[in-house]
């Protein structure tokens, strides 16, 4: 049973990606760097609830390397906007 | 099994989205022109397709607009006001159901659409002329019943700016004419009615020129010469004043604002030189007064006259751009304090004003990367044609890498490692095991003496617990549970201590004894 959670995290993750493309597609607004932040609220989510309270298993260490990773891209993108919105 | 599922998930999710993507790339329409659901999504294109029947009555439509102008103009000519009223909302109500036609039929791009624009323009120029003739008939009975020399002349200029009015209307509705006629022509249409119909306004606008004939002359006359111009030339407006004293000051007014000041020669004789500004193109009128003496009304027409702007971009630093260039007339005159709009990416307007040698100058602060810059100039007020610049072309270095994004990376990634691994530890490390704590050796002697004697039962228990621990060199952390499993040999003691520490179980003296006995390791 729990080796199973990381698969349904995986399948809703996707679920999750799949609708957020089908609504980028239907408003016509392509954007990588809303994509990757919607992305990002995705996979914290899912963390946050597979995440067990007395164990943690391989694949949440794994999944917290993703994490911090996509972290540092998130800050990176806001720092930027920031910087565009001074430089306005 | 749950793993396949997943799989199964994610295959299916991944090809849906492939023909999503596909379908988006080889037909990026979502909504069929054909296939329509509501009507913010109706294509006109296909409107005529669906009503045909519509189309049939465009021609007799036509027919009865030009019909109507005839009678129009004739009720008008008549100055029978009320039936023109009627012919005229009837004659609009037409208007208003062929635009709706040409609309619901896609005529936009035939010259049909033409000929509703002149007819829309036709309209408009009738009504205007309905009123203007109105108001020129209650001047004319005005005029007799007003002796008095400032309101007499208020209402000399306002009879004098109708028939200017009049006049125009005329123009423009005989301009229209031959295209018209020519399009109602091709669709079979009788423009009969229309041709008269302009005939009879000449001769109504015709009549308005006579209404001033027998009115008295002012002794201040005023001529404009020439009688035409452009933007940036002067005219020159003067006359003579018969009864004037030299030196007496008068004031000129244009379009009923003052434009300037000027005092009678020695001649009784006065110039005004007046320089075409923001005014609009068309005719204008001007008149004087000395004191209240009221000058005749002169009139004067401003043409309109092309523009060209100019724009030259110049790179001040990484970030900025210096956007500089002049606004002039077709002849070379200075356009001077117009405003110029600076149009940034096909998007951004950003406005600046020309000075007094009509040249512009404005700085942009960009964003790195290549940018295009166009000016372009309106002409709203002025007497000339709106003009645009060509499109320039600019690489903006940008400010360079700045190293912020990668600091605020970097710390979100130490901050968000810390705050995983911090979260992640367990509340406690767990327990070692510790095989090599022997059970401490039976000690023979007497172990630390204790004071249990007055105290409440659960409390010398407890002292007995610490009393047995320190005595067999157990740390002071261990629960019961824990020492019960490294002194096995004490382990009923510390079990029953548990139940009397955690269960709220409350010992017997007896029981106290026999605790004390064996934590302080007496035999007996």
């Amino acid at each position: 049973m729990a080796g199973a959670k990381k698969y349904h995290a995986a399948a809703v993750l996707a679920v999750w990606l799949l609708i957020v493309t089908f609504f980028m597609i239907l408003n016509r607004t392509l954007d990588l760097e809303v994509f990757f932040v919607l992305s990002l609220i995705g996979l914290l989510v899912v963390a946050v609830l597979i995440d067990g309270a007395f164990s943690r298993p391989r694949y949440m260490r794994y999944l917290g390397y993703v994490i911090i990773v996509e972290v540092a891209i998130f800050a990176y993108i806001v720092a930027e906007k920031i910087l565009e919105i001074i430089a306005a | 099994m749950i793993p396949r599922t997943s799989h199964i998930i994610l295959v299916a999710a991944a090809v849906l989205l492939t023909l999503l993507l596909a379908g988006e790339a080889v037909d990026p329409v979502l909504y069929a022109a054909e296939n329509i659901s509501t009507a913010a999504h109706a294509d006109p294109s296909t409107i005529e397709k669906r009503s045909p029947g519509d189309a049939a009555s465009v021609i007799p439509l036509m027919d009865e607009l030009l019909g109507h102008t005839g009678t129009l103009a004739l009720t008008i000519k008549i100055k029978d006001y009320e039936s023109a009223q009627r012919d005229l909302a009837r004659y609009s109500e037409l208007t208003s159901q062929f635009d709706r036609l040409v609309v619901t039929l896609d005529l936009s791009e035939t010259d049909i659409a033409e000929f509703q624009k002149n007819n829309r323009q036709n309209q408009e120029a009738m009504a205007a002329l309905l009123n203007d003739s109105q108001r020129l008939d209650e001047l004319q009975s005005l005029e007799i019943e007003v002796l008095d020399g400032d309101q007499r002349m208020a209402v000399v200029y306002e009879g004098e700016a109708l028939r200017q009015k009049m006049r125009e209307t005329y123009t423009a509705y005989a301009k229209r004419e031959p295209e018209t006629t020519r399009i109602a022509t091709h669709y079979g249409a009788n423009a009969t009615p229309y041709q008269e119909s302009v005939e009879v306004i000449a001769e109504v606008a015709g009549a308005a020129e006579d209404w001033q004939a027998d009115a008295p002359r002012s002794p201040l006359n005023i001529s404009v010469t020439p009688r035409e111009g452009r933007y940036g030339e002067n005219l020159s407006i003067g006359g003579r004043y018969a009864d004037g004293v030299p030196g007496t000051p008068l004031t000129i007014y244009v379009d009923s604002r003052i434009a300037g000041n000027t005092t009678l020669d020695e001649n009784a004789a006065y110039a005004y030189p007046y320089r075409i500004g923001r005014i609009l193109a068309g005719p204008h009128l001007v008149y004087a007064t000395a004191g209240a003496i009221f000058s005749e009304v002169a009139t004067f027409d401003v043409l309109p006259a092309e523009t060209n702007i100019s724009l030259a971009i110049a790179e001040v630093n990484r970030t900025a751009v210096a956007c500089t260039g002049n606004l002039t007339t077709e002849d070379g005159r200075p356009v001077q304090e117009a405003p110029v709009l600076l149009r940034l990416d096909g998007e951004t307007l950003i406005s600046t004003q020309t000075d007094g040698n009509g040249t512009y100058a404005r700085t942009l602060i960009l964003t790195g990367g290549e940018h295009t810059v166009r000016a372009e100039f309106n002409a709203a007020g002025y007497p000339l044609n709106s003009s645009r610049s060509g499109v320039v072309s600019i690489q903006v270095r940008g400010e360079g890498l700045s190293p912020f994004p990668f600091i605020a990376a970097i710390a979100a990634a130490l901050g968000a490692g810390w705050y995983i691994r911090r979260r992640g530890l367990p509340p406690e490390p767990p327990v070692p095991e510790e095989p090599d704590i022997e059970p401490p050796p039976e000690i023979a002697e007497t172990g630390p003496s204790v004071e249990i004697e007055g105290l409440p039962p659960r409390d010398a228990a407890t002292i007995l617990f610490r009393a047995l621990r320190e005595r067999l060199g157990i740390p002071a952390t261990k629960t019961p549970r824990e020492c019960a499993r490294l002194a096995p040999d004490h382990a009923a003691f510390f079990e029953r201590y548990e139940r009397i520490r955690y269960a709220g179980e409350t010992p017997t003296d007896e029981e106290l004894r026999a605790m004390e006995r064996e934590a302080l390791g007496r035999a007996d």
